[in-house]
């Protein structure tokens, strides 16, 4: 038996609401809201969270792969998979690939895992970050997130793969080309009835007929489409009743892109028992339609946040511009501080351990954890009597902080903050998504993977802190 | 007998008028210290045998010497952080006692003004990039939400000692000729400043970027007479470097600068001093920031622990109080070209000990301290220099 063995979403914590949009523009107001990642986040970031979210402890030992998909990958050339297996603390004996181009890259990323999942449990990372053009109708409806699943083999699975039906198609109805950072669309009449409702009919059909069952043996079925009017269209056309169509949630979060699917699948089995069949289409130049069914292992599974939870946990008052800059579509004028010098990238992979895995060190002869890794001990002084010590997971606190001002930053002033670990070790970073008047000594705060910034062509990444939330299923 | 005390003399000094120069060169700063310090001494330029160089941004050792057109004469730039003027100094020192050079001029350096930034750009390092950037007024204002926590302080109050500092400063610098801010500033005024760290840092509660030069010819205490028969002593030249324990132990509160405490601790045994803040005649401590010279009354013990702000508001550190501190104006007014600072600092003793500091001048001040900090307070150098009017 192969299936997904446990999942985990991510829905950045900043929502921008359509009605501010259209202000922005003399116009009336739509409803609803798009989830937008923070300046500092992108689809690797999220790709992250929701891995941490899926993976206990971000300890990824027993993965034997890591497969990442997005439309939105921070590099051209560079694996991102690779890193968010670094994040994970892999190790090195397993792989990594990245799958990209199309929208249903999640659920090809998921269908090869299936296949490759017999010699080891394989993660794969949905993320997306896409763009449409400003005072248009993407701007609107496109939002970003991520969802991640450990797909795997063996009795631990709570939703077993049955089957799949896979098409293709050449033809465009969304796209970007290499230089661009909007999509581009074509007549969303023409994409609707000559590309998108053809391929989920007809791979719905497919894998209704490779596995005998009907629509009415469906719990839930998750379908992707550009807008949601779509994709209830075509289901009810085959048959499906509107209680069984899982919500895309665009209107909370926005479309999400190679991670809508996911989401939406990840926010079915937050309410699904044990024995639910669900229905998994996703889309983008061919379709892949999948089949699972829940196990009893889903009753006692646990996530580490709902997909609820997630989109509720938010802040609305984002504005456009904010927005606009973060995006990267203003022409700020710089602060006067000198230009962000790119990484040493040789000191980067020699703290490899520090900067993915969050690894400092522990004295085994006092018994202080170090961050970042010592040789020496700074209570003892003693020389090399350390031994790795990772922070993840650990309690953490702010002892003190401040509002920066004056350092570079897209979000300015930065929270610049000193971190306390339970069992000892600290770390000076930055406290992210936090009102200035809720800051106080003493908050709990959680660790968070994050561009610290772009220079030099490197994005560089590492770990800042944001407030420990309330969230249900914590 | 060991240690320094009493075995070098200060017998000349000079320092630049500090301050937002686009119209002066290095070469023009460089010069109306050396000159000042040269005709103080009664020397010429080709009197002095060796020369240290303090600076922080400035690499190269030659850019006094083309610019003084000293013959071949040893150069040494030394480079300490906020403490490069003082190290400058100390090692100006070690020059004199090591029998090598008769006469040796420390001088320090900086042209922070061609640079176009808000405050002081970072060292170059090439680093991975995971470490938090952050400025000195990021950095200091760490201090203030743990110092308020730790000893019960409330927000009005802390703001209230932060301002009487940045008051006591100005006001002292107004005073000075040489200071960079010459104008007194009401409390409110300063208390109305744009924040620059909110809400515990202002624009005010910040030391200035300037340029400035400043230096200081010394030799053995045994050849001083030949030059002048009021030479200043150095008591003590100390430098105290992080060991790493407030970067990396939680027991470290952010409300003390460790490195100070060791600092001052040597220092004051060497100087023979028990009493500091009865036994100095005036402290010029590193003001960088507001908070900074509260938290520095008590590492440099001139407060008890937690009473520095109480301190500060009941007048104990102005001129008329029990121990001036920062009574040239300090790098409030001054500003703080990062070389020159240290040697700047000495050169208010020199003027008090000689009944030249004007407006000034105190009643016959004997005993002068020093201070700088470079770095943050949980990582840094600190350095405390003492010089006395009278030798034992």
């Amino acid at each position: 038996m192969t299936g997904i063995k446990a999942y985990g979403g991510y829905v950045p914590y900043y929502r921008l609401s359509k009605a501010t949009i259209a202000a922005a523009y003399g116009k009336a107001g739509k409803g609803g809201e798009k989830a937008v990642a923070y300046y500092d986040e992108d689809s690797l970031t999220m790709a992250v969270g929701a891995a941490m979210n899926a993976v206990p402890l971000a300890d990824g030992s027993a993965l034997r792969g890591v497969y990442f998909a997005t439309t939105t990958s921070p590099y051209r050339e560079k694996s991102c998979a690779s890193q968010i297996a670094a994040v994970l603390d892999c190790g090195r004996e397993l792989r990594t690939a990245d799958f990209s181009n199309t929208l249903k890259c999640g659920s090809d990323a998921m269908l090869s895992a299936l296949e490759a999942c017999a010699g080891g449990d394989m993660l794969v990372a949905a993320a997306d970050c896409r763009l449409g053009g400003n005072d248009g109708t993407y701007e609107n409806d496109l939002g970003d997130g991520a969802a991640a699943f450990v797909m795997g083999s063996g009795a631990d699975v709570i939703a077993r793969f049955v089957d799949a039906c896979s098409l293709s198609m050449e033809a465009y109805d969304m796209w970007r080309d290499q230089d661009e950072k909007i999509v581009r669309y074509w007549d969303v009449r023409f994409a609707t009835s000559e590309i998108y409702q053809p391929l989920v009919l007809d791979a719905v059909k497919g894998v209704l007929q490779k596995t005998g069952l009907t629509p009415a043996d469906f719990a839930r079925v998750v379908c992707y489409a550009h807008e949601e009017r779509h994709s209830t269209a075509a289901l009810t056309k085959l048959g499906f009743a509107r209680e069984q169509i899982q919500s895309a949630l665009y209107g909370q979060i926005g479309n999400t892109g190679a991670a809508a699917a996911p989401l939406m699948l990840c926010a079915a089995l937050d309410e699904a028992k044990a024995g639910e069949k669900i229905l998994y289409v996703s889309y983008g130049d061919g379709c892949n339609a999948m089949v699972f069914e829940t196990t009893e292992k889903i009753e006692s599974y646990t996530p580490a946040h709902t997909i609820s939870s997630l989109v509720a946990c938010k802040d609305s008052s984002l504005p456009y511009g904010k927005y606009l800059k973060w995006k990267g579509f203003l022409q700020c004028e710089p602060q006067r501080r000198p230009e962000q010098e790119r990484s040493s990238l040789p000191d980067y992979l020699r703290g490899s351990k520090k900067n993915n895995a969050m690894y400092g060190s522990v004295c085994t002869e006092c018994g202080t954890p170090h961050y970042p890794p010592q040789r020496v001990c700074a209570i003892c002084q003693s020389v090399d009597k350390m031994a790795d010590y990772r922070f993840i997971g650990k309690k953490a606190w702010l002892r003190t902080f401040t509002l920066d001002g004056v350092a570079l930053s897209l979000d300015s002033p930065n929270n610049l903050v000193v971190v306390e670990f339970e069992g000892g070790g600290k770390m000076m970073t930055y406290l992210v998504e936090c009102a200035k008047e809720d800051i106080r000594a003493g908050m709990p705060v959680q660790l968070t993977f994050r561009k610290m910034f772009h220079a030099g062509g490197v994005n560089t990444y590492f770990w800042k802190v944001v407030p420990c939330r309330e969230t249900e299923g914590m | 007998m060991a240690g320094l005390k009493d075995k070098v003399c200060v017998i000349g000094m000079g320092c630049s008028k500090f301050g937002e120069f686009f119209n002066k060169s290095r070469e023009d700063l460089i010069l109306e210290a050396v000159n000042e310090a040269l005709e103080d001494a009664g020397l010429q330029i080709e009197d002095i045998d060796a020369f240290w160089f303090g600076s922080y941004y400035e690499y190269y050792g030659y850019t006094i010497s083309t610019v003084l057109k000293t013959q071949y004469k040893p150069v040494t730039r030394v480079e300490n952080n906020c403490c490069t003027g003082a190290e400058a100094f100390r090692n100006a020192c070690y020059g004199v006692t090591s029998g090598e050079y008769k006469v040796v001029m420390a001088i320090g350096l900086e042209k922070l003004k061609d640079n176009g930034f808000s405050g002081n750009p970072d060292s170059p390092a090439y680093r991975d990039g995971t470490k938090p950037t952050y400025g000195g007024p990021g950095g200091f204002s760490l201090l203030v939400p743990a110092y308020c926590e730790k000893y019960g302080v409330s927000f009005g109050d802390i703001r209230d000692a932060m301002a009487t500092v940045a008051w006591k400063n100005h006001r002292n610098g107004a005073r000075n000729p040489k200071a960079m801010y010459r104008k007194e500033m009401t409390k409110e005024a300063i208390l109305r400043s744009p924040m620059v760290c909110e809400p515990y840092i202002s624009v005010m509660d910040c030391s200035g970027v300037s340029d400035g030069c400043a230096c200081a010819i010394l030799t053995s205490s045994e050849d001083a007479k030949y030059y002048r028969p009021d030479p200043m002593y150095v008591k003590c030249t100390e430098i105290a470097a992080a060991s790493g324990f407030g970067t990396f132990s939680t027991e470290y509160d952010y409300t003390t600068v460790k490195e100070t405490v060791h600092c001052a601790r040597n220092a004051y045994r060497k100087a023979g001093i028990t009493d500091p803040a009865k036994q100095l005649s005036l402290v010029e401590l590193h003001d960088c920031f507001t908070i900074t010279e509260i938290v520095l009354y008590e590492d440099l013990m001139l407060s008890e622990r937690g009473q520095g702000w109480r301190d500060c508001l009941e007048g104990k550190f102005l001129p008329e109080g029990q121990i001036p501190v920062n009574i040239d104006g300090g790098l409030k007014s001054f500003g703080h070209p990062v070389g020159a600072s240290g040697i700047r600092m000495l050169y208010e003793s020199w003027l008090q000990f000689h009944g030249r500091a004007g407006e000034r001048q105190l009643e016959n001040p004997t005993l002068g301290l020093a201070h700088n900090l470079g770095g943050y307070p949980w990582e840094n150098i600190s350095s405390v220099t003492i010089v006395g009017k009278n030798p034992g």
